[in-house]
Order: structure tokens, then sequence, then C-alpha cells
């Protein structure tokens, strides 16, 4: 697998539509993942992954690891976001119904068998999150990077992304009744 | 993902959930036409790693001249330190080539050139273009994050900090020594202890000389205590002073005397003949990431940052000291982070943001972009006598490949221009940066990382800007490397051994179906977040072999929540091993170790 992701890397690199289509069908997915986390709205996740890969073509040869272009290209993909959202105002995150009567009071299981954090209140607490924050979250999380990786990405040492998604998980235990 | 626990599993299956839930289905090929159509179009194009540095910080543009070049830090918002240094102004300096920079004092907090000790000329040749760096006699005590600041005598102060940080049960160890460094040795000297770690916001020299510095009593702790302390460089000791109403991002001394403390929570004021903490009106947009900037005329510049729970914003506000109010002013060009921010001899203040330099004249209320920001973002701007900005932990956000954590630029506000400086001799994560009299700057300590430990150094460097001489300082060596600790073993003997029985145990008997090439260790275990921590239950049998499909009975304190009981999967002696959570006590199902070595919970559909 490390053998042909390298050599996918390598034909984007000089040019192969082709090649560069099948990492677009390998990763597009978690990058969308991860935009979606930090922008909260389908449209702009789309234009950030979107915005990413346009920045990968263009870049895709100072790739020094190619098999590090999965953490590459997240990466990108949550700057991208971050971006996105630099340039707009908040977003009031909607709502339903069928959210609100699915609330759960924090800290307190409504079946005890059930341990998945509801959607509602995982929309609620990542949206009261800084787009920085979202970031760690969904490097973390979602794209699975480690502290190294995601250091790199934002722009803070490693013991700083590390010490500030301690305390993220702390305040998100709390918040989605983990305590 | 073996170091997850339940709850991040959790997380991590629930962040993905609703993200594909709320993104729609893509087709590759029109995702990849479209950026390839993209670059065609002639869309913003990056530079290649190969012609970066030439064109790196070449890209100012026409902008406004700055007169030069009085360099006014406040608020010190310098990221990812928490570190105020104090208020300071430093005269221009005629012609490009000004050696040793005189001093002049408009406060109390700016020495004037008598209090220095330093001599008025150098026989060592001033530095090149890029300024040099030279070793100075390490600390005491290795730090990082800690408080610094430049006394009124020209030494330096640092305070408390972390000594070493590690991603398990003893989390990070923060300290409450202090020492000082002399600028004529080149050394250090330990002073009184603060009387609790932490900062809670950044320190600040007050008119008299005496030093404010936050604290908190816990400084892991979610709900932390927080408090002030003064220390006296006359007498070498601390004293703690009121109870702050909230923790702050900048501490800015103004002109009466007092200390104005804004951050996420709003504004708060220190009254240093009291010693009381009060409100400072009521900010329009609290917020963190931002700069305050004392201004000639005793307001206050609150500018950029994000707002809680909201995104980089582009407000801008004034706080008027007089009146305790705080008023709107222009909008900054820019929603972006500001990294720092400078009061310039010209009245003007120098706003350094992560997308662009802009100048804020206080006498319009207005705000010019003069420059883009470097091309590399940055963690942290040092203010130079001469109005120069030495920028270090330059970083690009969409390459893999960086340049060396230990580059630095530099950018001259009287051309707009950024440069390429020398590289540090180590990268600074977590150092200090202090402008000292001289004109070089101090940069203390900071961290060398791994990927589950930060240590900190107490190596120490001093930059000296380009034309300016040297301080004669003797030879020192190298720091020592870093020591990192060694891995906690995990307390339960691997190969097996059952666990403690515990008495009127509750018995759970589960399939382990074990696909991975490795044996698997079982232990029930208490644990704290950070990893296992004692065993409190028993596994039968407790290691299940490659490949292999067991029943194992596992035996919990009858006492025990369901909640704070823990079966670890341990794949690799010595590891911490993942968690499955005696929650799912009940739910049909089996604990599966997957060909990779990751460890879930497989439950039957529709459990």
């Amino acid at each position: 697998m490390a053998v042909r992701v390298a050599e996918l890397v390598h034909a984007a690199a000089t040019g192969d539509e082709a090649a560069f289509t099948e990492l677009v069908s390998r990763h597009h997915q978690d990058m969308l993942r991860v935009a979606y986390v930090i922008c909260r709205d389908p449209a702009l996740a789309e234009d950030a992954a979107q915005a990413a890969w346009a920045i990968a073509w263009r870049r895709i040869g100072d790739v020094k690891e190619p098999t590090h272009i999965r953490s590459w290209l997240v990466a990108v993909a949550a700057n991208e976001a971050r971006r996105t959202m630099r340039s707009r105002r908040p977003i009031i995150h909607e709502v339903s119904v069928g959210d609100i009567e699915l609330e759960r009071v924090p800290g307190v299981r409504s079946d005890p068998q059930d341990t998945s954090i509801a959607s509602s209140d995982l929309r609620r607490v990542i949206s009261s999150l800084d787009p920085t924050d979202r970031a760690l979250i969904a490097l973390r999380y979602v794209a699975e990077l480690s502290s190294d990786e995601i250091g790199r990405a934002l722009g803070m040492s490693s013991s700083g992304a590390r010490g500030r998604l301690s305390r993220l998980l702390l305040r998100l235990r709390g918040e989605l009744g983990d305590d | 993902m073996t170091d997850f626990d339940q709850f991040e599993q959790r997380l991590a299956a629930a962040l993905r959930s609703d993200a594909d839930a709320s993104v729609g289905p893509f087709e590759a090929g029109s995702v990849a036409d479209a950026a390839i159509a993209d670059t065609r179009a002639g869309a913003r194009r990056l530079p290649r790693a190969t012609t970066r540095s030439t064109r790196r910080y070449g890209r100012g543009r026409g902008m406004t001249l700055l007169a030069a070049a009085a360099v006014l830090l406040v608020g010190g918002a310098v990221a990812g330190s928490g570190i105020l240094q104090q208020p300071m102004v430093v005269p221009p300096t005629p012609g490009p080539s000004f050696g040793l920079v005189a001093t002049a004092s408009t406060d109390a907090t700016s020495p004037s050139p008598s209090d220095s000790a330093r001599p008025s000329a150098s026989p060592i040749p001033a530095a090149g273009p890029g300024g040099a760096w030279i070793a100075a006699g390490p600390m005491d005590t290795p730090r990082y994050d800690h408080a610094v600041v430049r006394l009124l005598d020209g030494r330096v102060l640092v305070a408390g900090g972390t000594l070493r940080w590690e991603d398990r049960r003893d989390g990070q160890t923060d300290l409450t020594s202090a020492e000082l460094y002399d600028p004529d040795s080149g050394t250090w000297s330990v002073t009184g202890s603060m009387l609790k770690p932490g900062s809670g916001f950044p320190a600040t020299v007050l008119r008299d000389g005496r030093v404010l510095v936050g604290d908190v009593d816990d400084p892991n702790a979610d709900n932390a205590i927080l408090g002030a302390e003064l220390y006296d460089p006359a007498s070498g000791s601390w004293t703690a002073t009121g109870t702050p109403l909230w923790e702050g991002v900048t501490a800015t001394l103004l002109g009466d005397g007092r200390v104005l403390v804004t951050g996420n929570d709003g504004a708060e004021l220190y009254d240093p003949d009291s010693g009381i903490w009060t409100a400072a009106g009521t900010m329009i947009h609290p917020r963190h990431s931002h700069t305050a900037t004392l201004l000639p005329d005793g307001r206050v510049l609150v500018a950029g940052g994000h707002a809680p729970a909201d995104f980089d914003t582009d407000s801008a506000e004034l706080y008027d000291p007089e009146t305790g109010s705080w008023t709107a002013t222009a909008n900054m060009r820019s929603d972006q982070e500001t990294n720092a921010a400078f009061l310039q001899l010209d009245g003007t203040v120098l706003v350094l943001g992560s997308e662009t330099v802009e100048v804020y004249d206080p006498a319009t209320g207005t705000w010019t972009t003069v420059a883009d920001a470097t091309e590399f973002h940055y963690q942290r701007a040092t203010p130079l006598s001469d109005g120069t900005v030495l920028v270090t932990g330059l970083f690009d956000p969409n390459a893999e490949s960086q340049p060396p954590c230990s580059a630095a630029a530099l950018y001259d506000p009287r051309t707009a221009a950024w440069m390429t400086a020398s590289s540090m001799l180590r990268c600074a994560n977590g150092s200090s940066f202090t402008l000292l009299l001289d004109g070089t700057v101090l940069v203390a300590g900071g961290n060398d990382c791994q990927e589950d430990a930060c240590v900190a150094t107490g190596s120490v460097q001093v930059y000296t800007p380009p034309g300016v001489s040297p301080p004669p300082l003797p030879a020192f060596p190298p720091a020592p490397p870093p020591v990192f600790p060694t891995p906690t073993p995990v307390p339960t003997p691997y190969p097996p051994a059952d666990g403690p029985v515990p008495p009127n145990a509750r018995t759970w008997k589960v399939t382990v179906d074990n696909r991975s090439s490795e044996p698997v260790a079982l232990f029930v275990a208490e644990e704290d977040g950070f990893g296992m921590t004692r065993p409190v239950g028993s596994a039968t049998p407790n290691v299940v072999p490659a490949g292999a499909t067991e029943r194992v009975t596992f035996l919990f304190p009858a006492d025990s929540d369901p909640d704070d009981g823990w079966i670890f999967v341990n794949p690799r002696p010595g590891e911490e091993g993942a968690l499955v959570g005696a929650a799912d006590i009940g739910i049909p199902g089996k604990i599966v170790i997957t060909a990779e070595g990751q460890v879930g919970w497989l439950s039957p559909p529709g459990y």
C-alpha cells in the first residue's frame, strides 16, 4: 500500500491527472469531515475541501514523504476551513424541534446502556468552540493525526497542541455529560 | 488509536457520523477536475519549496513609510506564550548602523541610560545583516511557558513555567521558582519563589519597579483558583495581592499606575495602591489572541483576536481609563489573530496579524494595511530598538516540509519589507523573548518534545540585531540535551497474572476475539484519564494468544460503578493499551482486537 501511495503522489506531482483523481477518491471524505467539523456548514466544508485540493495540485511536488500524504491533505483542508471561517460572520447553529426533544441533561444518560454522544449535544458543544479548537478536535479525532502533526498543521508546538487538546477534552467530557 | 479511551472513541465516532450525515456524496473526478482547472485559470499560486527562500520575505508593496521607530510593546499577546513584556520606549536610532542603543525614559517603566551598566561602546564588531546569535549562561532551573519581564535596572526576571509535561497520569509539572538574568555577566541567580505556580495573566512591571504576576492554585485543574502576586526586586520576595476576577490574556500598565487585564471574560483593573481588583467597564467584545496597546493619550487599543465561541474578529475598541468606558473604533482591515502590536514613535500602532500588517492611527481612528504577513505564519514577534520586529517560530500551514524551527525573520516597518534573519542556535518553543537595554534580545528556556512528553531546557541565547555589537559575554558551553522521563511501567506484570479477586465480585463472561498478530493481555483496573492506575479485579485467562478467541471471566469489585470499571487491553508489553468500559456489561457482544491492533466492542446489529 505504501509503495502504491508513493507512486500515486509522484505521478500526481508530475501532472498525472488520473493519479490525482485517485488521491481525491481516497482522501476527500476525510478532508470533508475535518472541514465540516471546523465550518459547521456543509457548503463551506465542501468549498474548503475543494480549495485544499487546488493547493494540493499545485504543491504536491513539495511533499517529501509521500506516505504522509493523508496527514498533509487533511492539514491543508483544516487550514482552508479556518481561513474560510475567518472571512465569515458567526453562524448560529440551527436546532430542530427533534434535537430539543432529544437534548439530554449533561451528566445524565437517558438510557444507561446508550453511551453514544447525541448529535444535538455534539453540535451544540462543537459550535461553541473557536475554529482553532475545532481544528484541533477534527485533526485529532476525525483525522487521527499525532500531536506533532497537529502542531505542524496549526502552527503550534507539539506540547502546545497536546496541552490545548487535553484541556479541550476535559471541557468536552464535562459538556457532553461524561463526568 | 490505541491511546484513545472510551470517551474519545465515542467522540470520534460521533464527529464522523455527524459529518457524514451532513456533507453529501462527492464525485472524485469532478473534485479533481475543478482543482486542476482552478490552477490553470491562474488562481493564486504558491511557491515551490525550491524557490521559497528567495520569495519568502520580499512581499512588501506600496505602503506607508513609518517614522522610525521607537517601539512600545504593550499587551504582549505573544502567541503561545501567555507572557507579557513590560511597556518600554526606546528612541529611534538614526542611520543604518547604530551600535549600542541608548535608552530614554518616558515613565517609570523605562529606565534611563544611566540605569544600564552596559558600556557605551564595544570593540566587538557589529552583527551582520541577519543579526547574530550567541549563547548565554543557562538558567538554574529549566522551564518553558514561564512569566518574564525586564526590571527597571535592566535585569530580567523569569518566574514559574513548566518543567515537563507527560501524556500520562502525572501530567504537567509546574514551577514556582524564579531567577534573575544579569545582562552584564550573562548569568542567572536564583531569587525568591512564587507563592503558587501558573500564570493567570502576563507579568507586568509597576511604576515602583515591583512586578505583578498572575497565579493559580492548581494549573492542571479545570476549576483552578486565580490569584495574583507581587515581586519586589529589592527584597527578592513575593506577596499575594488580591484576587483577579478572571483570567486574562493581556496586561497593560496604564498611565495612572493601574493595570488593565483583558481576556475572554472581559476587562478588569488592578490598583497597586489598594491591591484590589475591579471590573473595568464592559468590553464590547471580550476576546483572546488579541493585543492591547497603550496609546500616547492614555487610552488602550484592543484589536483583533478571537471572540469567545466566535471566529477571528476584525473589531477593535478603545478603553478610556478616565471614564472607565469602552468605545468601538474602526475595524481592522482583516479578521485575524493579532500576534503583536507595537506603538511607534509617531503615535501609530503597528499590528502584525496572521494575515496582514496594519497600522492604526489614533488621531483618525483608521487602519491602513501596509504589508502582507510573512508568507509563513509565526508564533512570536519581538520589537527591536530600531523599530524592526524579530519574528520566530515560522511555519507554513500548507506545506509538509517546514522551515527549520530555528528559522527567524525580520520585519522593517520603514520599508514594510520582510527579510531573513540568522537562524537561532536552537528552537524556541515555549521560550521567552525579552528586549534588553543594550538592544539585544534574551531568549530563555523552552522545551524539547517527543510524542508523549515535553522536557524544559535551561538553555539561553541572545540575539544581536543587525548593526548592534554583541554583548561581551564569555563563551558558555552548550546546554545539556534534555532527559526524557522513562515511561512509567504498566503496574501489572506481563506475562500473566490474573489480578486480585475482589470480595463479592461481580462476574462478567465475555468473548475476546484477538485477530491481531500479537498476544493480548487483559486487566481489570481503574484509570485516571491518562492510563491505568491499579488493578482492581481479575481476568481469567488474562492473555489471549495471537489469532485466538477466548471466553474470558472478568471479576469486578462489587461496589464499583460500571462507569469506573475498565478492562484494559494491552496488545504489547509495556504499553498503555486500550480501554473497554465495563459499562458494556449486559450488552450483547464481544471484545475484538483487529488485525491492526485496534480494540473495540462489537455488538450485533440493533445494539
